[in-house]
C-alpha cells in the first residue's frame, strides 16, 4: 500500500469502516509511518466525539464486570480472592474502618495472569538467578531475612538524614481503600522505613516486603508483627518498580500466600 | 493517590496496572456511561450493548498497556474501542431481520438522553453541529459508517457511488470536522 492510498483510507480506518486484507495492510502502514499515525490519532479523536453521547454509568453493569475481573484466574493455585482491612494500629484511630468496596488482588494470583509465570520459581532463587536484588538474608534456610530487629539498622538518625540527602527516593504504600499506610526513604541502594499506620498482627504472622520486578514479586524480607525499625537493601543492577507488602506466616514465604495488602510505586 | 475522584486518567490506568479494582471502578463512573451509550446507539440491542462495554472495561483491566496517554484521552481510548467492539458485533449479525428490527426502533441522529452529563452536552451540541455543517454527502458517508456500522465499501454500494469518492468523502469530511472542532476546544473527548 503506498503512502497516498494509505491517507485516503485513514478517515474510513479511523470510523472502523475498513475491513479485511486492507485494513491488515493499512494497519502495517500506518505503523511504520509517523505522518499517517499522527493523523489517524487525530481522526480517531474525531470519531470519539462523534461517540460521546454520555449516559449515566449503571451500576447494575459494574457489579457484572467486576464480578469477571478474575475470571481466568486458577483458583486451585491461588489463595482465594477476599476483601482485606488492613489491622488498624492503636494510635492511628483516625483511620476508621470503612466498608470495603473493591477486593484486593492476590498477588500471586496476579502473576498468573498478567505475567503468565511458568514454572514457580522461588522469591530468594530469583533474586540470586537474575542478579537484579540484593537482598540481606538472615537465615538463608527460611530464604527470608528477618529484617526487624536482627538488622537493627534504621535509626531515626539514619533515617532523617537519609530524607535530608539529595537523591533520595520516598515511596509510599497505599491499602485497598487508597490509605497511606507506611512511607519508605531509598537512598543509594539503602531502604528505610520512615513511618507505619500497619497495625500489629498476631504473634503468629508478620508482614513481609515485596519487591516487584518484571511484574515478579521478589522477597526483600520480614517486618515483623509490628513494623517500626525496618532496613533493607536494593542494590543490583535493576530496581523494583513496586513495593507491596503481604501478610505471611511468622517464618515468611518464598512466594506471596495471602492478597496485597498494602502497595506502592516507586518512581525516579 | 488518597482521593481517585482527584486522580488523572493516566494515574488511574497506572493504578490499574497495580491491579487496583477501585482505580478500574472509578475509570467506569467517569467514562462508563459514554462507553455503553456509544455501543447502544450503534446495536440499539441493550443487552449487547452490556455486552460490549464489559469486554471493554475487562480489556482495559487486563491489557492496561494497551492506553497510550500521548496518543490521547482515556475517553477516546475506551469509546474508539467500544465502537470498534460494537461495529464487530453487528457486522457479525447477519440476520436481515435483525437488521431491520433495529433500524425499526433506531433513534433519530442528535435525540440525546437529557441525563447527559453538562460537558457531555456541550461536546455533543458542538459536535452535532459540527456535522450537520459538513456538505451532505460527506455527513451522510459518515453517518452510515460510523453509526450504522457499515464499512466504506457497504456504504459505497448504498450510495451508488465510487469507493474512491466514499473514502474521500469520508476523510475530507473528518477532517474538516477535526478542524470545527478543534477552533471550538473540543479535541475528541474529555
Amino acid at each position: 500500500m503506498t503512502h497516498e492510498e494509505a491517507q485516503e483510507l485513514l478517515g474510513a480506518y479511523a470510523l472502523d469502516a475498513v475491513d479485511g486484507d486492507e485494513r491488515a495492510a493499512l494497519e502495517r502502514h500506518v505503523s511504520e509511518c509517523v505522518r499517517c499515525a499522527s493523523e489517524l490519532d487525530g481522526l480517531r479523536e474525531v470519531a470519539a466525539a462523534l461517540g460521546n453521547q454520555g449516559e449515566p454509568a449503571s451500576q447494575e453493569l459494574w457489579e457484572r464486570i467486576s464480578a469477571r475481573l478474575y475470571d481466568d484466574v486458577d483458583e486451585a493455585r491461588v489463595p482465594p480472592i477476599r476483601a482485606l482491612e488492613l489491622p488498624h494500629a492503636e494510635h492511628s484511630p483516625s483511620r476508621a474502618p470503612t466498608p470495603v468496596s473493591a477486593p484486593v488482588v492476590a498477588l500471586r494470583a496476579a502473576m498468573s495472569r498478567r505475567a503468565r509465570f511458568g514454572a514457580v520459581v522461588t522469591a530468594v532463587a530469583a533474586a540470586l538467578l537474575v542478579g537484579v536484588l540484593s537482598v540481606s538474608l538472615i537465615n538463608a534456610n527460611n530464604h527470608v531475612s528477618q529484617l526487624t530487629n536482627a538488622l537493627n539498622l534504621a535509626s531515626h538518625n539514619v533515617v532523617d538524614a537519609a530524607l535530608e540527602t539529595p537523591g533520595h527516593v520516598t515511596v509510599t504504600l497505599n491499602d485497598a481503600h487508597s490509605v497511606n499506610v507506611a512511607k519508605f526513604v531509598l537512598l543509594n541502594g539503602q531502604g528505610y522505613l520512615v513511618s507505619s499506620q500497619m497495625g500489629t498482627l498476631p504473634t503468629d504472622k508478620t508482614y513481609q516486603l515485596w519487591g516487584i520486578i518484571d511484574h515478579k514479586p521478589i522477597s526483600i524480607g520480614l517486618m515483623g508483627n509490628s513494623p517500626h525499625e525496618v532496613s533493607f537493601s536494593v542494590e543490583g543492577a535493576r530496581l523494583p518498580t513496586t513495593l507491596a507488602v503481604t501478610i505471611e506466616p511468622a517464618g515468611g514465604s518464598v512466594t506471596p500466600t495471602s492478597p496485597i495488602v498494602a502497595s506502592g510505586t516507586i518512581s525516579a | 493517590m488518597d482521593q481517585l475522584d482527584e486522580a488523572g486518567d493516566a494515574q488511574l490506568v497506572t493504578m490499574i496496572g497495580r491491579y487496583h479494582e477501585g482505580a478500574l471502578a472509578e475509570v467506569y463512573r467517569r467514562h462508563g456511561g459514554a462507553v455503553y451509550g456509544l455501543a447502544r446507539k450503534i446495536l440499539v440491542n441493550s443487552a449487547e450493548a452490556d455486552d460490549v462495554t464489559q469486554d471493554v472495561f475487562l480489556r482495559l483491566w487486563n491489557h492496561p498497556d494497551r492506553f497510550d496517554p500521548s496518543r490521547g484521552s482515556l475517553r477516546s481510548f475506551l469509546l474508539n474501542d467500544s465502537h470498534g467492539r460494537a461495529v464487530d458485533l453487528i457486522r457479525s449479525l447477519n440476520s436481515r431481520r435483525a437488521r431491520e428490527e433495529r433500524e425499526a426502533h433506531r433513534s433519530p441522529v442528535g435525540v440525546y438522553d437529557l441525563q447527559h452529563r453538562v460537558w457531555d452536552l456541550a461536546v455533543a451540541e458542538e459536535v452535532q453541529r459540527a456535522l450537520t455543517s459538513l456538505p451532505p454527502e460527506e455527513r451522510e458517508a459518515i453517518e452510515l459508517a460510523y453509526f450504522q456500522g457499515h464499512s466504506y465499501v457497504k456504504v459505497a454500494e448504498i450510495l451508488g457511488q465510487p469507493e474512491g469518492t466514499i473514502k474521500s468523502r469520508i476523510r475530507n469530511g473528518m477532517r474538516r470536522m477535526r478542524s470545527t472542532l478543534v477552533a471550538v476546544g473540543v479535541q475528541g473527548a474529555e
